[in-house]
């Protein structure tokens, strides 16, 4: 994690959108291909938001498993500039000291990559782990890698669509707002006519009109622009 | 004696038309388009309520309302907020306006909300 740019990363993180504990398929397309690829029985996808580690996707993870924010592995990761490999985290000076390695849920090997943002913020990590030891070569770290980077471009594209919403979103809110001020004028308009001591029938009733057709345009846009 | 209303909106349309309704209501209005100087304006005014268009410019209506609760000699007073945001009852909460008004709104309705809080 950049220090000192920790209130800037937390803005990167809200601009992604992405949200804890809503279930997304693709996500989880991506933690179930990496552990077929590098022949795992766990991946997992890490969001590190305000001193906290959270699971975007998981596969082959306990749900109870509970994720600190310690050093040695994800929040490691997260601090890093590149892949982070611990081909035994019992050998390992900070890992052997996280409560995964050393509790029971024993993990051993640990491969994890930045979630790095193009504007250079890295989000939380995309890991690979297993409760024995193995060796990651030079080219699973290439193709892990690549791997990453098309997770990196699936969240960039949801950010990018999350942007479009939320600006039409708010061009709809201040278009409905500048179309109520107007209704304002014209409902307020038509009932003080309706009250002119010497309207006639036919401007009452043409008065009375404007006014019902003035509420039918509230409800349109209450319909259609905040719905 | 009659009670006074200040109004402020800067939809000079809407503020003529607070101002003839609420007139015609018995009461006494004075109508402001912007209310960069609330806490003056209210003690020269001394209103028994104010009437507050929620998105003014310059400092708006909810920093307003804000500076006036934080005024040992206003922090008591009616205010009533108007607004077409979607959110208005949420905000009227946050803000601790006394009660609020959505726009697009009747002459019954400000009428109704107006008499009701006016002290």
């Amino acid at each position: 994690m950049q220090k000192g740019f920790e209130p800037e990363r937390l803005s990167e993180l809200e601009r992604y959108g992405i949200i804890e504990g809503l279930e997304e398929e693709a996500y989880n397309a991506y933690t179930r291909l990496a552990c077929a690829l590098f022949d795992v029985p766990m991946a997992a996808i890490s969001i590190v938001e305000d001193n906290r580690i959270w699971l975007k996707s998981s596969h082959g993870i306990d749900e109870k498993v509970v994720i600190h924010y310690e050093p040695g592995l994800c929040a490691s990761v997260v601090s890093s500039e590149n892949i982070y490999i611990i081909e035994d985290a019992l050998t390992h000076e900070k890992a052997a000291q996280n409560s995964l390695v050393r509790g029971p849920f024993g993990v051993r090997f640990y491969a994890g990559v930045p979630l790095k943002t193009p504007s250079g913020f890295n989000l939380g990590s995309f890991c690979l782990m297993d409760k024995k030891a193995r060796s990651f070569s030079h080219e699973h770290a290439k193709q892990f890698m690549a791997l990453t980077s098309l997770l990196m471009h699936y969240m960039e594209m949801q950010k990018n669509k999350k942007q479009i919403v939320d600006e039409n979103s708010l061009k709809m809110k201040a278009l409905a707002h500048d179309l109520k001020n107007p209704l304002t004028i014209i409902t307020l308009q038509s009932e003080m006519l309706m009250d002119e001591n010497d309207a006639t029938d036919d401007i009452i009733e043409m008065s009375r009109q404007i006014s019902i057709a003035g509420r039918r345009i509230n409800e349109v846009i209450n319909k259609r622009l905040f719905s | 004696m009659e009670k006074c209303i200040l109004v402020y909106e800067d939809d000079l349309e809407i503020l003529q038309l607070c101002k003839t309704i609420l007139s015609t209501s018995g009461y006494r209005v004075e109508a402001l388009s912007n209310c960069e100087n609330i806490i003056s304006d209210v003690a020269k005014i001394k209103p028994d309520l104010i009437l507050m268009d929620l998105w003014i410019p310059q400092i708006g209506g909810e920093q307003a309302i804000l500076l006036l609760r934080d005024s040992p000699d206003s922090h008591d007073m009616p205010v009533v907020i108007f607004s077409a945001h979607e959110d208005i009852e949420a905000i009227s909460k946050r803000i601790n306006a006394t009660s609020f008004i959505k726009k697009p709104f009747d002459i019954s309705t400000l009428r109704g909300v107006i008499s009701e809080h006016v002290s």
